[in-house]
C-alpha cells in the first residue's frame, strides 16, 4: 500500500462514504474504459477471423485487404459479408463484436425501407438519417466528448492556474494587467465568438478544446487569485520564506498544493461543461467536422426527424444519465474537499 | 395609337379571364420617328423585330397583389451590382431584374424576343449590331432608358478604379466597344466575328443607370472627387478608389429596369430582402409580360438551411418552399399540411444547360497536383451508389463538365466510374503506397486525405457515403462545411484543397472563367481547379475567335476530353426538374413553369418567372380549415410533363 498524507486519506474516505457520487464515479469510469476499448464489443472489424488463409485478428492495427481472404477486391475487408461466406461454407469462423457497426457504416441494405430504420435485433437503438448505428455512434460520440472535455479542462486549468498564481503571488501591474485581460476576455459573447472562429477555420478536436479552454479559464484564475493572495499571508509561508525558501519553491510545494482541494471541486463541473459545449456546437453545426460521432449531431439529426423518435431519445436519455453521475461525483468531490472538515495546514 | 391599342389588349382580358390562357397577341413595332435623330447607321441595315404574334405564357386567370415569402440563404454583402464583395447568391437577382436589349423566349431559346430594345439589326461586318432601344422603357426611378445608359458600362469597366476585375475582363474580352447613334440608338461592336445567334448572345449587356452614377458622383466628399481623368485620357463618372464603401455607407440601391426592386423600406437587416414592384413598371403592357410578375412584394427570408426552412414552410412563415431534393420531396416536414390538402407540391421539367455541379480540385495543392492522384480520386468517388443510395435514385450521373449545351457535348465522354482497385493502382504508381490503421495511403508519413469544402448542409450525407467509398481507395475524404461568404473567401484565395459546388454556366460553353491560365490568378474568377494549361488556352481561342462552328464545337469537345483526362474537375449529379411546395393560395397557371427554367418554379424576376399569383379568398380558406384541422381534400401532386425531354 502506497503512503497517503493522512489528509488526503481523510478525504478520499468521505468521498467512499459519499455512496451516490461513489458509485457514480465506477459507473462513469466504466463506461469511459469501455468506450475506449469500444472497438471490442462495437465495430466493423471483427474480432478473429479463422479461414483457410489462417488465424486474423483485425481488429487492431492495420486493415488487412480482402485479397488476404481471397476476395476479390483490394481494399479492407467487409467482414459482415466474409462471416456470411464463411458461414456458409463451414469453414472457419468469423468473430464479429457484439454489435457488428463502426460508428460510420452506412447501412442502405438492410431492407427496402431508407434509413432512419427502426429499432430491431439488427440495429438495437435503430439508425440515424444516414443509416448510421445509433448506439455505435452513441458509445463513439461519448469517447468523444470526453476526450474533448479532458482536454478543455487541462487546458483551462493550465492557463487558469499560471494566470491566477502570477497575478495573486506576484501582484502590482502583474495583477493589474491580468485582471483587466479576464475582466475584457469574460466580457465577450463566447458561444457567439466560437461558432465565428470555428466557421472560419473549422477547426480539429484539439482546436476546438483549445477554442473552448480559451473561453474557460477565467473563473479558475479569478479563484486561483484568491486563493494565492490567502495563502501568501499565511504564517507558514512567512516560516518558509525566513527559512530562506525561493519564490518558485514556494509557490510549488506551499501554496499550490494547498489551494488543490478548491480548484479540484470546481473538476467535474468543468467536464460536464464541457460535454454540454461540445454537444451544443455540434448541434449547431459548428462543432467536430462529420463523420465525427458527436451526441449532438445526432440531437440535430432527432430534432429534424422527429417522427423518428428514437434518434433524439436515445441521445437526450445518454446526455442526461451522464450529466447526472458528473453532478453526483462533483457534489461528492465538495463534500470530500470541503474545507470547513479539514482546516489544518501543512 | 400605340397606347390605343394596348388599352385594347387590355380591355380585352376580361373577356377571356375564364380562360387558361392568353390568345395570341400581336407584338409591338417601333415607330421610326422616335429614332429621327439617329446618325451613322447604314442605310442598308435589316431591322429585325422578332416574331409577330406572341402566345403569352402567363395566366389571364391572375390576381395582382399580394407578398410572395419566399426563402434565400444568405443575406447579401452588399447590394451592389458590381464592385467588391458583389458576387453572391443575391447578384443572380439583380442580374434578372436588370434587362438586357433582348430576351430570348423561355419556351423556345432561338426566338429572340424584344426586351428593353424593340428593334435589332445585325451589320455586314458580322460584329457589330444595332439597336433600338423601346422609348417606354423607363428605370426604376423613372428615368427613360437611353443610349448612354448602355454606352456607361464600357467606361465603367474601363475606369480604372473599377474594382471589379472579373466582371470587368469577361466584358471585355468579347466586346470592343459600344457606341451611340442618337437619344435611343446604339450599337455593339464585339471583338470577334461570331456566328449570328452568338453574335447577339454575346451583344447582349445591361445599361447602367448614367443618371444614378452621376448623382452619386456629385455627392461624393469634395476631397474625393475625380479630376475627371483617368491614365488613358478620358473622361469617367463616378468611379474612385473604394467608391463601393461610400456607395454602401450611403445605403444606395442602383435603379433597375425589371419588374421588382430592392425595397429597404421593408428589408430587414440580415432577416429578409424585399423587393417591392416597381409602380406602374414599364414592362406590364408588354405581350410577353401578360399575367406575369403579379404580386407587389416578394419576401426573401434569411434562413441558412433546409430543415429550418422546411419547419418555417409548415409553420406558414413561407408561402413556398423549393424542394427539388428528395429529402425535402418525400421529406416528414409539411406531412399533415399535405394530407390535409392545405398545400400541393408540383414538379415541372426543364431543358438546360446544366451547373456545372461537381467536385473541383486545386491542382496546386498537394497531392492533388499530382494527375494520377486526381484520376485516382476520381476513381475513388462512388457518385453512383451515392445516387442510388442516398438519392433514391433520382437524379442522374453527369457524364461531362458542361451537359445540356446540344452538339457542344462530348457524348463520347463517359464519367469515371468507381474502381477503388484501378484507383489503388494509380496511387501505386504515384508512390502513395503505405496503408495506415483506417485503410488510408501514405508516402513519406502523410495520409492521402482529401479535404472537400462545401456549404450547403445537404450535401453531408452525400459525401459520408463517398467517404467510406474513398477509404476501400485508400483515401480519406475530409468534409469542410464553411458558411457561403467563407467558403467563397476561401475559394478566392485559393486556400482550398477541393471544393464541391455548382457554377452555373451560360448558353454557350465557355471555359475561359473556369479553365483559363490567367483566370486561375484572379481572385474574382471561377477558375476554381487553378489549373493552367497551354492547351486548354489554345483551345479556348479557338473557340472565342473562329467563325465555323464546327470547329468551335470540336475544341470545345477537346477542353472537356482534357478536363475530364486530367480529372480536375469530377461530375457529380444533375437535375433535369425541378420542384416545389407551395400553399394553395400561391397559384400557377396550367403550364407551372417554363422550359428553360432551372431556378424553381416559384421563381420571381427571371425572364421566364413570375408566373404565380396570391388568391387571399384561398388563403383565407385554407388558413380557416388549417385552424379548424379540416380536410381540404385529398393530396395533390402536380406533375408537369409539359418540358420532359425525350428519351
Amino acid at each position: 500500500m502506497f503512503y497517503l498524507r493522512p489528509i488526503t486519506r481523510r478525504r478520499l474516505n468521505r468521498f467512499l462514504a459519499m455512496k451516490r457520487g461513489w458509485y457514480s464515479f465506477l459507473i462513469l469510469s466504466t463506461f469511459t474504459l469501455f468506450s475506449l476499448f469500444a472497438s471490442l464489443f462495437i465495430g466493423s472489424r471483427a474480432l478473429a477471423v479463422k479461414t483457410e488463409h489462417g488465424l486474423r485478428f483485425p481488429v487492431y492495427g492495420e486493415p488487412i485487404p480482402g485479397k488476404e481472404f481471397g476476395l476479390s477486391y483490394g481494399y479492407e475487408t467487409d467482414y459482415k459479408q466474409l462471416k456470411a461466406e464463411v458461414d456458409k461454407s463451414g469453414k472457419g469462423f468469423v468473430l464479429m463484436p457484439i454489435v457488428p457497426w463502426g460508428p460510420n457504416d452506412m447501412d442502405y441494405d438492410s431492407s427496402t425501407d431508407f434509413p432512419p430504420l427502426k429499432p430491431s435485433a439488427r440495429h438495437w437503438l435503430g439508425t440515424d438519417s444516414l443509416g448510421r448505428d445509433i448506439l455505435a455512434r452513441l458509445v463513439y460520440g461519448f469517447r468523444e466528448s470526453m476526450k474533448f472535455a479532458v482536454m478543455v479542462v487541462i487546458i483551462a486549468y493550465l492557463i487558469g492556474i499560471v494566470i491566477g498564481c502570477l497575478s495573486g503571488y506576484f501582484g502590482k501591474w502583474i495583477d493589474m494587467l491580468t485582471q483587466r485581460l479576464q475582466e475584457i476576455w469574460s466580457s465577450m459573447p463566447v458561444l457567439f465568438l466560437i461558432i465565428i472562429i470555428s466557421s472560419m477555420w473549422s477547426p480539429g478536436l484539439f482546436g476546438l478544446a483549445f477554442i473552448n479552454a480559451a473561453f474557460a479559464w477565467m473563473g479558475l484564475a479569478t479563484t486561483m487569485r484568491a486563493l494565492t493572495m490567502k495563502e501568501k499571508q499565511r504564517e507558514y509561508v512567512a516560516a518558509a520564506r525566513a527559512l530562506g525558501a525561493g519564490t518558485g519553491r514556494i509557490i510549488f510545494v506551499h501554496i499550490l498544493p494547498n489551494t488543490l482541494s478548491v480548484m479540484i471541486s470546481y473538476l467535474p463541473f468543468m467536464i460536464a461543461g464541457g460535454i454540454s459545449a461540445l454537444t451544443a456546437l455540434d448541434f449547431l453545426g459548428y462543432g467536430l467536422q462529420p463523420p465525427t460521432p458527436s451526441w449532438g449531431d445526432l440531437m440535430d439529426q432527432g430534432l429534424e426527424n422527429l417522427e423518428s423518435p428514437w434518434i433524439l431519445s436515445s441521445v437526450v436519455i445518454s446526455l442526461f444519465l451522464v450529466l447526472t453521475l458528473i453532478a453526483f461525483i462533483g457534489e461528492a468531490v465538495r463534500e470530500a474537499y470541503d474545507p470547513k472538515r479539514h482546516s489544518t495546514y501543512e | 395609337m400605340k397606347q390605343l391599342l394596348l388599352c385594347a389588349f387590355l380591355s380585352s382580358f376580361s373577356l377571356v379571364a375564364a380562360e387558361d390562357s392568353f390568345p395570341v397577341q400581336t407584338m409591338p413595332r417601333a415607330n421610326p420617328a422616335d429614332y429621327a435623330d439617329e446618325k451613322n447607321v447604314p442605310a442598308d441595315l435589316k431591322w429585325e423585330n422578332g416574331p409577330d404574334t406572341l402566345q403569352p405564357w402567363g395566366s389571364p386567370k391572375a390576381i395582382k397583389g399580394g407578398t410572395l415569402r419566399n426563402t434565400d440563404p444568405t443575406y447579401p454583402g452588399s447590394f451592389r451590382h458590381f464592385g467588391p464583395d458583389s458576387n453572391s447568391h443575391f447578384r443572380s437577382f439583380l442580374d434578372y431584374l436588370n434587362l438586357a436589349q433582348l430576351n430570348s423566349d423561355p419556351n423556345n431559346s432561338d426566338i429572340s424576343l424584344p426586351s428593353l430594345c424593340i428593334q435589332w439589326a445585325s451589320d455586314k461586318d458580322e460584329k457589330t449590331v444595332y439597336y433600338r432601344i423601346d422609348p417606354s422603357a423607363r428605370w426604376s426611378d423613372g428615368q427613360p432608358v437611353l443610349a448612354s445608359d448602355f454606352t456607361f458600362i464600357m467606361e465603367m469597366i474601363h475606369d480604372p478604379d473599377f474594382d471589379h476585375p472579373e466582371f470587368a475582363e469577361s466584358l471585355k474580352q468579347t466586346m470592343e466597344s459600344i457606341t451611340s447613334h442618337g437619344r435611343l440608338s446604339f450599337s455593339v461592336r464585339l471583338k470577334n466575328i461570331l456566328p449570328a445567334d452568338e453574335r447577339l448572345y454575346y451583344a447582349s449587356t445591361w445599361p447602367v443607370p448614367r443618371h444614378f452614377w452621376k448623382k452619386f458622383q456629385d455627392a461624393l466628399p469634395t476631397d474625393k472627387k475625380v479630376d475627371g481623368k483617368s491614365e488613358n485620357g478620358a473622361k469617367y463618372g463616378a468611379f474612385v478608389k473604394n467608391w463601393h464603401r461610400h456607395f454602401d455607407d450611403a445605403h444606395l440601391i442602383e435603379p433597375v429596369t425589371g419588374p421588382y426592386v430592392v425595397d429597404l423600406k421593408l428589408t430587414q437587416e440580415l432577416r429578409s430582402i424585399v423587393f417591392s414592384k416597381v409602380e406602374n413598371w414599364w414592362g406590364d403592357k408588354k405581350p410577353w409580360n401578360l399575367g406575369r410578375y403579379n404580386v407587389d412584394h416578394i419576401d426573401y427570408r434569411i434562413i441558412p438551411d433546409i430543415s429550418a426552412t422546411n419547419l418555417n414552410f409548415e409553420a406558414q412563415e413561407l408561402d413556398v418552399n423549393f424542394m427539388t431534393m428528395p429529402d425535402s420531396w418525400y421529406g416528414k416536414a409539411g406531412t399533415e399540411m399535405f394530407q390535409q390538402g392545405w398545400a400541393y407540391r408540383v414538379m415541372a421539367f426543364n431543358e438546360v444547360p446544366q451547373p456545372m455541379q461537381g467536385i473541383y480540385l486545386n491542382t496546386k495543392r498537394p497531392p492533388l497536383n499530382d494527375q494520377k492522384v486526381r484520376q485516382a480520386f476520381a476513381q475513388a468517388l462512388d457518385i453512383d451508389g451515392m445516387i442510388a443510395k442516398i438519392l433514391r435514385g433520382e437524379y442522374a450521373h453527369m457524364p461531362r463538365i458542361t451537359t445540356g449545351y446540344r452538339q457542344y457535348d462530348n457524348k463520347l465522354i463517359k464519367p469515371w466510374a468507381y474502381d477503388p482497385d484501378a484507383a489503388a493502382k494509380l496511387l501505386d504508381v504515384a508512390g502513395w503506397t503505405g496503408i495506415d490503421n483506417d485503410g488510408v495511403r501514405t508516402k513519406n508519413g502523410k495520409r492521402l486525405v482529401i479535404e472537400i469544402d462545401y456549404t450547403a448542409k445537404n450535401h453531408i450525407p452525400r459525401l459520408l457515403w463517398l467517404r467510406q467509398q474513398a477509404f476501400k481507395a485508400g483515401f480519406e475524404i475530409q468534409p469542410r462545411r464553411f458558411e457561403t461568404t467563407t467558403f467563397f473567401n476561401r475559394n478566392k484565395r485559393r486556400e482550398h484543397m477541393a471544393i464541391w459546388t455548382g457554377w452555373q454556366g451560360n448558353y454557350f460553353p465557355d471555359y475561359r472563367d473556369g479553365f483559363y491560365s490567367e483566370s486561375a490568378d484572379l481572385a474574382e474568377s471561377n477558375s476554381t481547379s487553378n489549373y493552367k494549361d497551354p492547351e486548354i488556352d489554345r483551345l479556348i481561342k479557338v473557340m472565342e475567335e473562329t467563325r465555323d462552328s464546327a470547329e468551335k464545337v470540336k475544341a470545345a469537345h477537346r477542353i472537356q476530353q482534357i478536363i475530364h483526362e486530367q480529372a480536375i474537375y469530377i461530375p457529380t449529379y444533375f437535375v433535369p426538374y425541378i420542384r416545389s411546395g407551395a400553399w394553395n393560395w400561391v397559384k400557377l397557371p396550367p403550364v407551372v413553369s417554363t422550359k428553360t427554367n432551372g431556378d424553381e418554379i416559384f421563381e420571381a424576376f427571371s425572364l421566364g418567372g413570375g408566373l404565380f399569383w396570391i388568391d387571399e379568398e384561398e388563403k383565407k380558406k385554407t388558413l380557416d380549415a388549417r385552424k379548424a384541422k379540416q380536410k381540404l381534400g385529398e393530396p395533390k401532386t402536380i406533375i408537369d410533363p409539359t418540358w420532359k425531354m425525350a428519351e
